[in-house]
């Protein structure tokens, strides 16, 4: 491992949020609110589902107002609208034509969990990468949690290794053990 | 909304880390048979991991060697229909050798998502993803 790539990796490693805004910890179970009343199963899937295809995939950062909670909490540090709205712009600016595509939805009770896809081209520094004009593809799933029609919480998971595999930054030894496939 | 389907794929989700837990503890892999359709899909799989039950009771099998503590937490089930997207954790020590990184005696958390689909109780698919780049550095392959 050369140390140029130790430096990158530690960049990634503590940074990297390829998705979106995400609760910290993401893994306590405290907290969790009865299922909302006044909104169904299937408009928080469209609560979620507008985030996705309404905003990220437009831009339109105005709408973020809309549909996230003020008190959201990011992995970054950011709440509300602007702290989920200041993640995505970073990986647009290094990805400009980002693509999210929802692949499914499974709701119940105040909680929507969605796996996505999303591809763009690596035309921008993103972390500490240099932009590769590769075409990146990257898949996730989050969990959220919705208050009064607008997402309050959520749990992420990304696949960070195979993103950072894209854009240049795993060791070629790593990346050979562990590409899925025959057992090396 | 059907209920009952929600409440019973709950029920199969939770089963099925049950049965999991169990093998990992006792080595008995078949502890799956009950819990994971033959030619269950596995859309997001392991390095190396063959498709089916035979394929995940050999991953899970390896899985064992490496990390013999290797104990499963569910924090959430969200199901609906068929499907339970599960938000779950693992926790285990590395004693022996996994994916070509010797053994670090140290002890590992991974959380991550799993969408399971149920049909009869078992499972025949399974999306996740696990944190695997969080997951190396605990180890010491990449950097924090």
């Amino acid at each position: 491992m050369t140390s140029r790539s130790l430096v990158q990796l530690t960049l990634v490693v503590i940074t990297t949020a390829t998705a979106c805004a995400s609760a910290g910890g993401a893994t306590t179970t405290e907290g969790r609110s009865p299922p909302m009343a006044t909104h169904t199963h299937r408009s928080n899937k469209e609560i979620v589902r507008s985030v996705y295809e309404d905003s990220l995939n437009t831009g339109n950062w105005a709408l973020l107002d809309e549909l996230i909670a003020p008190d959201f909490a990011g992995v970054r540090g950011g709440v509300g609208p602007a702290g989920f709205a200041r993640t995505i712009e970073e990986l647009r600016a290094a990805f400009p034509d980002i693509h999210y595509t929802i692949e499914d939805l499974v709701a119940e009770g105040d909680r929507v969990a969605i796996r996505w896809t999303w591809t763009g081209t690596h035309k921008g520094r993103y972390r500490g990468f240099a932009p590769t004009e590769n075409s990146v593809s990257n898949t996730g799933f989050a969990i959220f949690q919705l208050r009064d029609g607008k997402l309050s919480r959520s749990w992420l998971e990304t696949d960070r290794f195979g993103f950072v595999h894209q854009i240049g930054g795993i060791p070629q030894d790593l990346i050979a053990r562990l590409q899925p496939g025959p057992a090396k | 909304m059907d209920v009952d389907s929600v409440e019973r794929t709950k029920a199969d989700a939770l089963r099925f880390y049950e049965h999991l837990n169990r093998a990992l503890r006792s080595g008995n892999l078949a502890e799956l048979d009950d819990v994971i359709a033959p030619d269950a899909i596995d859309h997001n799989p392991a390095p190396g991991m063959r498709q089916g039950l035979e394929g995940i009771k050999e991953a899970f099998g390896e899985a064992r060697l490496a990390f013999p503590d290797l104990v499963f937490a569910v924090e959430d089930v969200i199901a609906e229909g068929e499907k339970a997207a599960c938000r779950v954790s693992t926790l285990g020590t590395q004693r022996g050798a996994f994916q070509g990184i010797p053994a670090t005696g140290k002890r590992v958390r991974q959380t991550g998502i799993d969408i399971l689909r149920f049909r009869g109780g078992k499972i025949v698919e399974r999306w996740g993803e696990f944190d695997t780049l969080g997951f190396l550095a605990q180890l010491g392959r990449v950097p924090r």
